[in-house]
């Protein structure tokens, strides 16, 4: 009997150390599909950052909120210290809030933006992002440069000479949040700026390269030498609208070495945003003019240090990034041409 | 303590306990099994059935929302060229192509008509609506009222669900504005895509809004007032569980509605599969008692089969053990038993044969001790006599001698008796009688004597040559030649079953101290003295068991008496 008092009480011991040492925090991480490449990017940097800080389990949605329902209900089962959602569906947001309410599990919402009023419905829930209009600000900026940074007077990229741009938009999907106000941003700083832009067409792709592929060859074909400037809310788009460009001969390596010679090669300037591996590959290469770098990278470090305040309890201290209204970081886009 | 069981208890217990453990594990295992299993499948299936749902509204929805979206893609391209009847042409045949789609509105941003599908009247308060200021107050999403009667016109009473959001057109003056985009469904399909799917009996469905109002409901109780389906649906918030509505278990799945802000729940019946549970669970412990039972049975049966004939035999092995009591045994059953019972009686039979020779000898022995014993009687007793009759003879007391010679033919006739053991009574006691004649003779008539015999011993036999010893014992110790005048009684009786003859002489008489070491000559042997008394003790017993004994008393200076006392038998 005595023994066996013993072993029990060393087994209570040994389990009680245990599970003391055992301070690392999980952290739960929702992304709503794992098949775009920026929300991979954008999750493999948080895996990256967290170790060492805290332990991180994945789960893909598949971009289906019924799936990321299930893996949230049953991720809270287990109690984890903080959990990270890419929702599916932002308007959904507010059942996921109302969810880990009921736990008192924190919440950081990121790169899809839930309606403000379910995020101050609870005050552990955060959101990490870009500000849309922001990405369309800065393509607005990039297009000024570009024509020379007088309104008044276009430079030599103002094919027809009659001091208006002749553009195209490729817009991501209608209604989608960022796609409107990406859209509607970069029209207005330029109009803003001074600029007489003439829309030619808005072409709607839902952020799909294959989508955009084969509506910028019709649009090809309908205005062909007009177009000065194709404006895209993403980089998948622009590459698609690329794509279908060197297939028509607008963009042309006539000396067959890999690149495009911008004074010397047929060729129209593409405007994207995102900054995925493959748009910085024909940046590079000078197929596409510019993007606005979504900083996955950086939202990802946004997203630690956020973290590890939430989980040690302390207030939340970054020269990098400010906590608005001690519920929002948003992290700024970067320009790259 | 399971040591003490014996072969019939260990062999129940054995195929007992195994057959309980199999049960049980198999029976556990088949219950849990198929528990989880059917939980699983329960589980599985009302997530597909919800999801079903989901993507039917959501089918339904996108459609909405593209109609929407072309519409505000058309909107905007055609005020651009003022070009507001092609446009209304657009809202019109948008309108009809879905039976769904009651009418299509855009408002100004002051809730004023700017096209219109219907070319009804605008009612003057649109401005004041929910949807209208929602959608101003949230440019960026569909805002989806929930079922309400159409109040977008002056007169309606159709019952309709708005969609509304706020779009950019351009006025007459071709400035950029933003209106709202009002588009009512009629609720009917929505009703009709909820009953669509087949949720059990009693299963329905809740549409609940973000607000907490009731989208739909095809349960009547839930559509009056709060229900126990809303409360179960509000505190899952979503997801899926098991839960009880109205003593019927249901699944129940909620799952947000994308675009919408809506949840859907699904109340699916699984009662009858929880019947089935409980019916498998009684039918698979039904089976495990039938089993146990039909086990117990074999195995009592079984335990008793090897058993009973080891049982019959141990009983009369102790039998043979306590009361010796030789019996063959007939054992049916197993091989193995039935050798053992022949061995058993191979054995019985040689004890038998064992007991039976070891009884001959013991009577082959005791007969020759029997003979032995006679015939240490005569011999001194002859000479003695012959050298009386001689010395007769030489005194010429010629009637003595005659007296003497025919006594001691008698005597010795008797003696002989045909070389029987047992002769009758009356002529046990004339050869006592011709022994005493003798010796009369021989002590010069110094000593007289008198038999006392009841006439019932008469008809009774005994063993010859019994009386002889102990009147010569008596003659010997207690007639004194100087004294004269003995006397010496014998007396035979019948008491009770018994034969007794009391030989009593007067003399000295015995101290008990040597009556004692008498009985102990008597019975144990020892030195020579008085071998007559150890002679007759010992033929008695031999011959008559423990049932015969002799008897010693005696009266200091009165008597001695020595009394045999024998089983009366009739038998020669």
């Amino acid at each position: 009997m005595k023994k066996i008092i013993i072993i029990l009480l060393t087994v209570i011991a040994v389990s009680f150390t245990t599970s003391c040492n055992e301070s690392t925090k999980t952290v739960y991480l929702y992304i709503y599909d794992m098949k775009d490449p920026f929300m991979e990017d954008y999750a493999n940097a948080i895996l990256e950052y967290a170790e060492g800080n805290f332990h991180v389990e994945l789960f893909d949605a598949q971009n289906s909120q019924i799936i990321q329902n299930e893996e949230i209900e049953e991720g809270l089962e287990n109690n984890p210290d903080l959990i990270i959602v890419n929702p599916v569906d932002r308007l959904g947001a507010y059942t996921i809030v109302n969810k880990v309410k009921e736990s008192g599990i924190p919440v950081i919402f990121i790169n899809r933006e839930p309606l403000a009023s379910d995020l101050i419905s609870y005050d552990k829930a955060y959101y990490v992002g870009a500000v849309a209009s922001q990405s369309g600000i800065f393509q607005a900026e990039i297009i000024d440069n570009l024509f020379g940074n007088n309104p008044l007077n276009l430079n030599e990229f103002d094919l027809n000479d009659d001091n208006i741009i002749q553009t195209v938009i490729f817009k991501g999907e209608q209604s989608h949040q960022d796609a409107e106000l990406r859209t509607e941003f970069v029209q207005s700083t330029l109009i803003d700026l001074g600029y007489t832009i003439d829309v030619l067409s808005i072409q709607t792709a839902d952020w799909n390269m294959q989508n955009a592929y084969l509506l910028a060859k019709n649009i090809l074909i309908d205005y062909g030498e007009q177009i000065e400037l194709v404006i895209s809310n993403n980089d998948a788009m622009a590459l698609g609208v690329i794509q279908a460009m060197v297939e028509l001969n607008y963009i042309e390596d006539s000396n067959l070495d890999g690149k495009i010679q911008k004074d010397t090669e047929a060729w129209v300037p593409v405007i994207g945003i995102d900054g995925i591996h493959e748009a910085l590959e024909k940046l590079e290469n000078g197929y596409l003019y510019a993007t606005i770098k979504n900083d996955s990278d950086a939202q990802a470090v946004a997203v630690i240090q956020l973290s590890v305040s939430i989980l040690n309890n302390t207030d939340f201290i970054s020269t990098a990034f400010n906590l608005v209204d001690g519920k929002y970081i948003w992290v700024d886009y970067q320009k790259e041409y | 303590m399971l040591r003490k069981l014996n072969i019939s208890q260990g062999i129940l217990l054995a195929i007992m306990s195994i057959v309980t453990i199999f049960l049980l594990v198999f029976n556990i295992i088949l219950i849990a099994t198929f528990r989880t299993t059917s939980l699983d499948n329960v589980k599985y299936s009302s997530r597909e059935i919800n999801k079903q749902v989901i993507m039917n509204f959501e089918n339904y929805i996108d459609n909405v929302i593209e109609t929407s979206n072309y519409i505000t893609a058309k909107t905007l391209s055609l005020t651009v060229d003022d070009n507001i009847s092609a446009l209304e042409e657009t809202y019109l045949q948008a309108s009809a192509l879905s039976k769904d789609i009651v009418s299509i509105v855009l408002l100004s941003e002051n809730g004023l008509n700017v096209v219109n599908s219907n070319g009804e009247a605008i009612t003057s308060d649109a401005a004041s609506k929910s949807w209208f200021t929602k959608a101003l107050d949230t440019p960026e999403i569909f805002n989806f009222s929930t079922p309400h009667n159409q109040d977008i016109f002056s007169v309606s009473n159709r019952q309709v669900i708005t969609i509304s959001k706020a779009i950019s057109y351009y006025d007459a003056l071709q400035v950029l504005k933003t209106g709202v985009l009002c588009i009512d469904l009629n609720t009917e399909s929505l009703i009709s895509l909820a009953n669509k799917t087949n949720l059990g009996e009693n299963g329905h469905i809740l549409i609940i809004s973000d607000t907490g109002d009731y989208v739909y409901s095809n349960n009547e109780e839930c559509t009056l007032g709060v229900c126990a389906s809303r409360t179960l649906a509000d505190d899952l918030i979503f997801g899926g569980q098991t839960v009880v509505v109205d003593t019927e278990k249901m699944y129940l799945n909620v799952n947000t509605l994308t675009h919408t802000r809506w949840r859907i729940a699904t109340f699916i019946n699984i009662q009858e599969i929880y019947n089935s549970q409980t019916r498998m669970m009684f039918t698979s412990i039904g089976f495990f008692l039938v089993a146990l039972l039909s086990s117990y049975i074999v195995a009592v049966g079984l335990s008793k089969r090897i058993s009973n004939p080891l049982h019959q035999l141990s009983e009369h092995m102790n039998k043979l053990d306590q009361d010796f009591i030789l019996e063959e045994i007939q054992l049916t059953g197993q091989l193995e038993v039935v050798t053992l019972s022949e061995s058993f009686n191979e054995m019985i039979l040689e004890i038998r044969s064992l007991m039976d020779k070891l009884v001959t000898e013991q009577k082959e022995k005791r007969k020759s001790e029997f003979f032995a014993l006679q015939m240490q009687i005569n011999p001194h007793f002859l000479y003695n006599t012959l050298d009386s009759i001689v010395w007769l003879a030489e005194k010429e007391k010629n009637q003595d001698v005659i007296e003497m010679v025919i006594a001691l033919s008698k005597f010795f006739r008797i003696s002989i008796s045909k070389g029987k053991n047992i002769i009758p009574v009356t002529q046990e006691l004339e050869h006592a009688k011709n022994y005493l004649n003798i010796q009369k003779i021989r002590y010069n008539r110094q000593f007289d004597f008198e038999f006392i015999t009841d006439d019932d011993i008469y008809h009774y036999s005994v063993v010859k040559l019994i009386l002889q010893p102990i009147i010569e014992n008596a003659i010997n110790h207690g007639i004194s030649s100087e004294e004269g005048g003995g006397f010496i009684k014998i007396i035979g009786t019948l008491e009770n079953g018994f034969i007794s003859f009391e030989v009593i002489n007067s003399g000295y008489g015995l101290t008990n101290e040597q009556i004692n070491t008498m009985y102990e000559r008597m019975r144990e042997g020892g030195k020579a003295q008085s071998v007559g008394l150890r002679n007759v003790y010992q033929r008695m017993k031999i011959y008559y068991g423990e049932e015969a004994d002799i008897v010693i008393s005696s009266q200091m200076d009165e008597y001695t008496s020595i009394k045999l006392i024998i089983p009366a038998r009739k038998d020669a």
